[in-house]
């Protein structure tokens, strides 16, 4: 649950943790041998860590991010890698929601590179980023998706440490995704707030006081057939949800009044879209409540 | 046109005739959004309307139009053909939603059909490489095209572009025509307030930060009663 994602360090002085500048770098990659799905390189550099818990017999493969730092600040980098290669299948989590502790100067990047083959699936499921008041994150996703392979991605944005009452009230956050596929640009995004993020936020044509966001897309050569689902689900839950198609992709929203609300609704919907997508694999442990 | 008059004199004829209601590339069809915004009480006067635009402009499509504006016009202004197919590609694949997308997409097209037909220029030939082209792109490379100045262009895109969401706001509240003015004239600040800032942002900043636009647009697609098409 959200409380107990926090360590006790949640509350590290901004100033020690700009004075060391912390950089993590991920490289994992999966393929398919002899018909099932094997990890084929893992490369983790600075303060990421990759833990690959044991799976049941028949599970599809996981893969568990850390980031040692416990957060992130200002002139911090974290780089993540994933590819996965032809017909083979994985999810990619991490332990605890990442951490981007105020800036004492410069921006926090994030750069994220989600590759999937032909055939392939990949589910990109971390736990939620909590942007802390005076915060300035950059962050760039960039999914690839082959012909035949399909992509399920969710990342939810905290505004603030809501368990401390605490509000981002000012910082940057620009979060960019991109999706390619077969080298061609189908979709971006580009989620813009800065300085007084807070009063943006509060306003009814941006979140309409909203402090928790998520994105869920889904990628595949045919995501028409699950909108129908996809609706109804976002239909259901008690927060501001909505999904749709868009240039080959299938996105849904949702904003919520606390990151507790936004779980209790991304947990079943995750859950059941796994199922519907027919992607052979359950939602992380880390997830659940 | 008779010899000895500059072309720039024509600047302000050109963007009166491209910017205005009249102009067919079928504006007064695409709500932003505010269809399903009135419909669930979002916006119900002429306060919530303006609100509403603001935002748009401030943080939401007519920011990520102004900075894909500028960008357009920069590169036409030097006939970069690649930086351009950059600029569009990027630009057809922004919005977030299908109708967003299609307002924006089926507009430019319309521009550039009409404007091209009407005032041919031979900076014009960038636009038909091909591909979707969202109507910021379309219209600024048209603006460069014809020696029209980036600031000037600029301002008649962003007062046309929230002078028709006003005009889809008076019809769906609804309100009196003289309100809708009034929202035009207050309207004047952040528009010009946008055209300031937006030449001086970076390309990958152009995005928006409106989701419950987004949200109603995602809406609007299972409207029952829909006048609209976004």
């Amino acid at each position: 649950m959200y409380a107990a994602s926090l360590p006790s360090s949640a509350g590290i002085a901004a100033p020690l943790a700009a004075a060391n500048r912390s950089h993590g770098r991920t490289r994992i990659a999966f393929g398919l041998r002899a018909g099932r799905t094997a990890l084929e390189t893992l490369y983790q550099e600075g303060c990421s860590r990759v833990l690959r818990p044991a799976m049941a017999p028949g599970a599809s493969p996981q893969a568990v991010l850390i980031n040692t730092a416990g957060g992130i600040t200002g002139g911090d980098t974290l780089d993540a890698e994933v590819r996965i290669g032809p017909g083979a299948g994985a999810v990619v989590t991490s332990q605890a929601a990442e951490k981007i502790y105020r800036s004492a100067g410069g921006e926090s990047r994030v750069t994220t590179e989600l590759h999937v083959g032909e055939g392939a699936w990949l589910a990109w499921l971390p736990q939620e980023t909590i942007l802390f008041d005076g915060s300035r994150l950059q962050r760039e996703t960039t999914i690839r998706v082959a012909r035949g392979g399909r992509l399920l991605a969710c990342e939810a944005l905290a505004f603030g440490r809501q368990a401390r009452r605490e509000q981002m009230r000012s910082g940057l956050l620009h979060d960019t995704w991109r999706v390619l596929r077969d080298g061609k640009l189908v979709w971006a995004d580009s989620l813009r707030l800065e300085d007084d993020v807070s009063t943006v936020l509060a306003r009814t044509a941006t979140a309409d006081g909203a402090v928790a966001l998520a994105t869920v897309l889904y990628v595949a050569d045919d995501v028409t057939g699950l909108l129908e689902t996809a609706r109804e689900m976002t239909a259901c839950t008690h927060v501001t949800a909505a999904a749709t198609t868009v240039g080959g992709v299938l996105l849904a929203r949702f904003a919520a009044d606390s990151t507790y609300a936004l779980r209790r609704e991304l947990v079943p919907f995750l859950s059941l879209f796994l199922e519907a997508a027919e992607i052979p694999a359950v939602l992380p442990s880390a997830w659940s409540f | 046109m008779p010899k000895g008059i500059p072309m720039a004199d024509a600047s302000l004829l050109r963007l009166l005739a491209w910017m205005s209601p009249g102009f067919p590339v079928g504006a007064y069809s695409y709500s932003h959004g505010i269809e399903y915004g009135v419909a669930t009480g979002c916006i119900d006067d002429a306060d919530s309307l303006f609100a509403w635009i603001e935002d748009v402009l401030a943080h939401g499509g007519g920011r990520c139009d102004a900075i894909l504006f500028a960008h357009a016009w920069r590169a036409a202004r030097v006939d970069d053909a690649l930086r351009l197919a950059e600029i569009a590609e990027l630009a057809a694949a922004l919005p977030a939603t299908p109708e967003l997308a299609r307002e924006t997409l089926q507009q430019g097209q319309a521009f550039v059909l009409a404007a091209g037909a009407a005032w041919p220029a031979r900076g014009m030939a960038l636009l038909r490489k091909g591909g979707s082209l969202a109507y910021p792109v379309a219209v600024g490379v048209t603006c460069a095209a014809h020696g029209i100045s980036l600031d000037d262009g600029l301002k008649a895109y962003l007062h046309g572009f929230a002078a028709n969401l006003v005009s889809a706001g008076v019809r769906l509240i609804p309100l009196g025509q003289t309100q809708g003015q009034r929202l035009v004239a207050t309207l004047e600040s952040p528009i010009l307030r946008l055209a300031a800032v937006a030449p001086q942002a970076p390309l990958a900043s152009a995005g928006s930060g409106t989701w419950t636009i987004d949200w109603c647009s995602m809406q609007h697609e299972t409207q029952h009663t829909r006048l609209f098409r976004s």
